[in-house]
């Protein structure tokens, strides 16, 4: 076995689902592809159960960034985050919030309304270094339903802080969430 | 080809076995510090030392550790150096590694046995590595050059993984042979041991009897999940029976210093993760467990 071959070929084969369904339907010609014949030994039900994981694990983490949002999605999370992470991988420390905040850009563009726009707002921030953002949110969910609303996100002390206003029917509610 | 060939630098040697008094009061037990569970983490005492991930404080202030290092005596463990990755390890990660390092002064550093990254693509959690000698080169390589960079002994762990990537070797005598040309220790998962062998359908005990149990230093355990027709390691249940038979036959074995519970799910489990504690506490001791 040559290292580098296999372990790039294996990376690609996790990587892409079109490889790994090629590869299921001829694994010497995409082993011979990807520069290692030997790989062709590795079974194509394993690759996609490993491939899965992979996926599925980023879905969790996403989960974590984004609760209301995947709430919202309900049992289309796993699919559409499947959808969406076949075209994107993150990279680095922050690969997790990279990606909630990928997923939220892909929704958006999708315009699926399941999607929280304060998280969205909230993740953009957190990835970026100004210390104060503002934004307004045309669907801030609110206790008294979805409300025309001003977000405030600052950064003090290394924390994240939002700052929410809303217009509510009579008069007009403001809170402060910490963001951990 | 990476060459198989020893050189002796200024790595940090294996930690030294604590005294046989210490040794006699059994292993440490200790958890993976998450930042869900600080304030209850700080406010502890039966909690005896901590597990650091290093990249949870690769972005941002590091205050925090020096805290946590006057309380507890800590380990450092990464995730993604990817030691299997052929080249020179990513810089960027490994100068991020020593920082976490530098600022937790931990007993000793780990990470695993696989690789997270090739090229540009970063798959952002553990993947295998075939087992041959070539691969065990290249991981035993990379293990001392991270022990030389941090200045701190090493210890690798042993992952769950749901593909066989084959190989010339059984998986125990591939970890033999790099703990043997790393100069590195073993942190060996009790739960990943469980979860691969229940899906590849081997001996647990079997394999165990394989490693070079002077190598063993520090364990994690966590419960296991049933899914699909596969075990999984969701790191989110109460350690189930079988595991703690097992650990009862790891630490009959192997000089453990440290038992670390691995949870990353259900943090308001509060008394389901003392109970874990306790029950642990128990087990390496030497008593009987009061279930439930």
């Amino acid at each position: 076995v040559e290292p580098s071959a296999w372990v790039e070929g294996q990376a690609r084969l996790l990587g892409s689902g079109e490889l790994r369904t090629r590869f299921a339907e001829n694994p010497q010609a995409v082993a011979a592809e990807l520069g290692e014949p030997r790989l062709a030994s590795l079974d194509p039900a394993e690759l996609e159960r490993q491939a899965a994981t992979l996926v599925a694990k980023r879905r969790h983490e996403a989960a974590k960034l984004l609760p209301r949002t995947f709430e919202a999605l309900g049992r289309d999370a796993a699919p559409i985050f499947e959808e969406f992470a076949a075209g994107f991988w993150p990279e680095g420390a922050t690969r997790h919030a990279q990606d909630a905040s990928a997923f939220c850009g892909w929704l958006a563009a999708r315009k699926d309304l399941r999607l929280d726009p304060e998280e969205r707002l909230r993740l953009r921030f957190a990835l970026g270094k100004q210390h104060v953002l503002l934004g307004l949110v045309r669907r801030l969910k609110t206790d008294r339903g979805c409300r025309f609303g001003l977000l405030a996100v600052v950064r003090r002390q290394g924390r994240v802080h939002v700052l929410r206003i809303y217009l509510a029917l009579p008069g007009r509610a403001t809170d402060l969430v910490p963001l951990r | 080809m990476t060459s198989l060939a020893i050189e002796t630098g200024a790595q940090a040697p294996l930690p030294a076995p604590r005294s046989a008094g210490n040794l006699a009061r059994g292993p440490r037990i200790g958890l993976g510090y998450r930042q869900e569970l600080g304030s209850w983490t700080l406010s502890r005492t039966d909690v005896e030392c901590l597990e650091i991930t290093a990249e949870h404080f690769f972005e941002g202030p590091l205050d925090h550790l020096q805290e946590l290092r006057q309380r507890f005596p800590l380990f450092v463990h990464g995730l993604g150096l990817s030691l299997g990755t052929p080249g020179p390890l990513d810089p960027s990660t490994l100068r991020a590694f020593q920082r976490v390092v530098e600022a937790a002064d931990p007993e000793w550093i780990s990470e695993h046995i696989s690789f997270t990254r090739s090229g540009d693509l970063d798959l952002g959690h553990l993947n295998p590595v075939p087992r041959t000698r070539e691969m065990a080169a290249i991981l035993a390589d990379h293990a001392r050059e991270l022990a030389e960079a941090c200045g701190k002994p090493l210890i690798l762990e042993n992952i769950t993984t749901h593909l066989d990537p084959g190989g010339d070797m059984v998986e125990a005598d591939f970890l033999n042979l790099i703990c043997e040309r790393g100069d590195c220790g073993l942190l060996l998962d009790v739960t990943n041991l469980l979860i691969n062998a229940r899906n590849f359908g081997y001996d647990p005990v079997e394999w165990l009897s394989r490693v070079d149990a002077m190598r063993i230093r520090q364990l994690h355990i966590v419960g296991y999940s049933f899914r699909d027709g596969r075990y999984q390691d969701s790191h989110s249940a109460p350690i189930q029976d079988e595991l703690f038979d097992l650990l009862d036959e790891v630490l009959r074995r192997a000089q453990v210093e440290a038992v670390l519970l691995e949870r990353d799910e259900r943090f308001e489990a509060l008394n389901e993760i003392e109970s874990e504690l306790a029950r642990l506490k128990e087990r390496v001791s030497g008593g009987t467990v009061r279930v439930g």
